[in-house]
């Protein structure tokens, strides 16, 4: 999903860096997949005019214009098909670096050139590059294009796990990152003007199975203008990868982005006997869809239909003969929940792919089309001048109580190493849209009757009567009631580790603190060196630790250690060399018989420094006699 | 012609002969049979003799070609031979012997007994730490909380040296110096040496080995060292073998414990070796004195700990059904041979 981060600072005050913003996102579980900047455009690219345009002789495409760029004119030829004179244009100056090009005075078919009228491609917004940009007719010309495109920006290429479908919209990231971050979060409330012309004398819905639509509304549009889109509503669209189509389009795309939730508008005129039924399709029911394509689908689609026809392939793809033309008059506005495993199936058996079933596919919720519609009516009033009739059908057979899920405070130190306090965790989770209800004594599992809840009495709970029943008997539990968009909040576990995320992965303290206590080395060198005689026929034999100080002086050894309570005077000092006992070894088994005598023995030496200080250090001595 | 051929052939033969390297063959074989060589140049010369000379010609040239190919495959043998030669003489190593199988040796029953309980330990996160055999009174009796008074401060049970140190009783002097210097969480085994006075009979010897186990943490409970103590047990001794503690006393462990696990010889139901119990003694044990914390400046309220001891001759002599310690120390060939 890509997320403009101008667009993303209409919902909340972000003043992050790149990097920091995306370290952000990261450890609140959403992966930043790329990243890209869109600079902002140099001074010499301005807003113009277009004087005059006209053919170059000779030349099927090429055009010169005349263009008025306020603090002065130029000549510039021109290829691209949409350019005509009188319009508003982007003008690229010369000495202009676009990218990887430079804008240079040039002459095509020995005409000057002195600058370019830019794509939207060429500015690094789309990757449009079918013709010039033209601008609105009221942009004052010789002034910058950074506002006009909100520049310079930042695109971040987001993945969303497939259980957060709360965060498939603006306002979803907008309203997580306010969690994380603790700033508030600014969600447009829709303002509805309904006319009084009531929508059910007009259109009826009605849904054949809610298990496959649980829930389906419509609202009706009259006197709908439709044209293109004013520039910053494009904008927004270019930038999170979609194509302007025109106002009414536009809309329905724009709230699916920033709400999250697909939107689809139909031609009323196209929707036959005024009746929208949502279906199975029919075995072998063919329908042409948006994509240029028609399907043969089964009982296994959903549709919607009018009285005979489909009329598009629920919550996947809109069909050619109810779409929005240049001449619609009145729209129907669809906000449905479809059946997510359904969606999914149908998108995969097909081969459609489309934003609409990417959200649907993920478990959207039936509470979350309200928002939706009314946000698209509202935009539908102002931007198309649409007339929007009294009340919403609104099919919802089901309604589905909300969840109310307890977490114990206690079972989260337990899991996640650290204590939160109670008020923090209420912070946390209140800042994702739960609603905290009560304390209360612990009762696993989703909540169906609140009364179920025994509340200890409050004055005891501050008294910190609280950590005595750590686990089981949990009075210090908290209720929450789950927003209907977190459908992925089912259990316990499930809070604590949303309080985990928010709180910062992070702050996981570390059990294990990083000291290295063994010395790894000198173990394997002991062991290999073992080995490697044993390899070789030696046979490792060990000694006590003392033996006769006559021996050690023989060696010339001084100074040993003396016990001052030795067994036996040949047992009487701290053995300083292990070549004595491994010769005494050696000669034991001599006298046993032995005639190939291999041994070694690798044992700790003890040398006197001097009178306080001493080493232990390992003495390694191997011994080889062979008679024959 | 022929004498042409002659000529060549003597060249090569002489400059082959005098060719020292790996190096030098390469450039020859370009030189006398290459693309550039005379040998190829006298090919072409084919076509100008008459057709019916052309067959017992074109023979001469390959027998040439064979000939000079033979000079330089034997002189790359001779070099290489003579390269072999010299390696030999510089190792002192007469690389044409033929191999011999060579017998293995082996460890001594200890060490193999060592390496399975650090390995077992190893495995369960534990680090190794070692310590001195020559240690002072604080690391061995003070530091564990032992009286002044106590009797195995008794020169009868102690070694002592002549310049005021003494050689530990047991591994916990390492679990001193490791808390001296390590932060908790600790989680440690120390093998080494420990002494003690007892005179050499079956079942002691003054000089044994000890495998100690310290882990210190938060929340460390008795619990704790009983899941130790049996996966260690089942580990060492088979999956079914049962471990026990039961109350005992040492003065840096509070509550202390003696370990049991049941007897391997005879599964449990008494035996000679158990001495009719069913269960064998394999170690004192306990949970860390909050007044060794004390003396060792760790927060005794915060954190808690247990430590266990094991000695490592008598779990071999179990595994091995060795029935006198002292034939552990004895070294004698035809024992240690068991173990290769
Ligand atoms: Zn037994």
């Amino acid at each position: 999903m890509r997320i403009s981060y101008n667009w993303l600072k209409d919902y909340i005050d972000l003043d992050y860096g790149t990097e920091e913003l995306k370290r952000i996102l990261t450890f609140s579980g959403i992966e930043v997949e790329a990243v890209e900047e869109l600079p902002a455009l140099p001074d010499s690219v301005v807003s113009a005019y277009v004087v005059s345009a006209q053919k170059i002789e000779g030349s099927d495409h090429l055009q010169v214009c005349q263009v008025d760029y306020g603090q002065g004119h130029c000549q510039v030829v021109c290829g691209a098909a949409n350019c005509h004179s009188g319009m508003k244009v982007v003008l690229a100056l010369p000495g202009t670096k676009l990218g990887d090009l430079t804008i240079k005075e040039a002459k095509l078919r020995g005409v000057l050139s002195s600058g370019m009228l830019c794509s939207e491609r060429e500015l690094g917004i789309s990757d449009n590059h079918d013709g010039i940009i033209e601008l609105p007719p009221d942009t004052p010309v010789g002034s910058s294009v950074n506002s006009l495109y909100a520049l310079p920006d930042t695109i971040f290429e987001l993945e969303i796990t497939p259980n957060r479908s709360d965060l498939l919209g603006y306002l979803g990231i907008a309203k997580d990152l306010s969690a994380s971050t603790n700033k508030p979060v600014k969600i447009p409330q829709p303002c509805l003007t309904e006319e009084e012309e009531p929508i059910f004398r007009h259109l009826s819905v009605k849904v054949t199975d809610s298990r496959f639509c649980p829930r389906y509304t419509a609202r009706l549009f009259q006197d709908v203008k439709i044209g293109e889109s004013p520039l910053w509503l494009k904008v927004k669209l270019l930038k999170s990868g979609l194509r302007p189509i025109n106002n009414a389009v536009d809309i329905t795309n724009f709230v699916m982005l920033e709400a999250g939730h697909p939107l689809h508008a139909f031609d009323y005129q196209c929707v036959g006997d005024r009746q929208i039924i949502i279906r199975p399709a029919a075995s072998q029911e063919q329908i042409s869809t948006l994509d240029g394509k028609t399907y043969a689908l089964d009982e296994r689609d959903l549709v919607i239909a009018d009285s005979k026809h489909p009329i598009a392939i629920a919550g996947v793809i809109g069909g050619t003969n109810s779409h929005i033309t240049d001449a619609t008059k009145e729209i129907v506005l669809e906000a449905a929940t479809f059946n997510a495993g359904l969606v999914r199936k149908t998108s995969y058996t097909h081969k459609i792919q489309t934003d609409s079933a990417y959200r649907f596919e993920r478990h959207l919720c039936p509470e979350a089309v309200v928002y939706a519609s009314n946000r698209a009516a509202e935009l539908f009033t102002s931007l198309c001048q649409a007339r929007l009739c009294t009340g919403v059908l609104d099919d919802w057979q089901h309604p589905e109580k909300p969840v109310v899920l307890g977490i114990r405070p206690s079972r989260f130190t337990k899991l996640i190493g650290y204590r939160l306090s109670d008020e923090k965790i209420q912070q946390y989770l209140s800042s994702l849209g739960l609603r905290f209800i009560q304390y209360g004594t612990w009762i696993p599992g989703k909540i169906e009757n609140l009364e179920q809840i025994y509340c200890y009495h409050t004055e005891q709970m501050k008294q910190g009567v609280t950590e005595f029943d750590e686990d089981v008997n949990c009075i210090h539990s908290q209720y929450y009631e789950i927003p209907p968009n977190r459908v992925d909040l089912e259990r316990e576990i499930d809070l604590i580790e949303e309080l985990a995320r928010l709180h910062g992965y992070d702050k996981v303290p570390r059990k294990l603190s990083p000291q290295i206590i063994m010395d790894r080395h000198a173990h394997k060198t002991r062991r290999m060196l073992a080995d490697l005689m044993v390899e070789n026929g030696f046979f490792e034999i060990v000694n006590y630790s003392f033996d006769d100080p006559d021996d050690a002086q023989l060696l010339g050894f001084q100074n040993g250690f003396k016990l001052i309570n030795p067994q036996s005077s040949q047992l009487s000092a701290m053995r300083q060399t292990l070549i004595p006992q491994v010769l005494k070894t050696a000669l034991y088994n001599l006298n046993h018989d032995e005639r190939n005598i291999k041994l070694f023995e690798m044992n700790k030496v003890f040398i006197s420094k001097n009178a306080d200080s001493y080493l232990e250090p390992y003495e390694f001595i191997c011994y080889y006699l062979q008679l024959r | 012609m022929q004498a042409k051929l002659d000529e060549l052939i003597k060249a090569a033969r002489a400059e082959i002969a005098q060719a020292h390297s790996p190096n030098d063959i390469l450039n020859l074989k370009a030189q006398y049979l290459g693309k550039k060589s005379v040998l190829n140049s006298l090919y072409s010369e084919l076509r100008s003799l008459n057709p019916e000379d052309r067959p017992a010609f074109g023979q001469k040239l390959n027998d040439a070609r064979i000939q000079i190919e033979g000079f330089l495959f034997e002189q790359e043998k001779s070099l290489k031979l003579k390269a072999w030669e010299q390696k030999s003489q510089v190792s002192g190593i007469d690389l044409s012997m033929p191999g011999i199988i060579r017998q293995r040796g082996g460890l001594h029953p200890l060490t193999i007994i060592q390496r399975e309980i650090e390995d077992t330990f190893m495995a369960m996160g534990f680090e190794i730490a070692e310590g001195f055999d020559i240690e002072d009174e604080f690391h061995n009796f003070d530091a564990l909380n032992t009286p002044e008074d106590h009797p195995s401060r008794n020169l009868a049970d102690t070694f002592y040296l002549d310049n005021g140190f003494l050689l530990r009783t047991q591994t916990s002097t390492v679990q001193v110096r490791v808390m001296e210097s390590y932060k908790p969480p600790i989680r440690i085994i120390s093998p080494g040496r420990c002494y003690r006075n007892d005179k050499p009979d079956p079942s002691h010897s003054p000089v044994f080995s000890q495998v100690e186990a310290l882990v210190v943490d938060e929340g460390i409970s008795l619990s704790d060292l009983v899941d130790t103590l049996q996966h260690f047990a089942s580990i060492m001794f088979g999956g079914k073998v049962r471990s026990r503690i039961r109350p005992h006393f040492f003065p840096f462990t509070e509550p202390s414990a003696e370990m049991d696990i049941s007897c391997v010889n005879c599964g449990g139901t008494g035996c000679r070796v158990c001495k009719n119990s069913g269960w064998l003694e394999m170690g004192g044990a306990g949970m860390v004195d909050p007044n060794v914390f004390q003396i060792l400046g760790i927060d005794a309220e915060k954190y808690s700990g247990f430590a266990f001891g094991l000695g490592i001759e008598r779990i071999a002599m179990l595994k091995y059904h060795i029935p006198d310690m002292r034939i552990l120390f004895e070294n004698d060939l035809r024992m240690l041979r068991q173990f290769s």
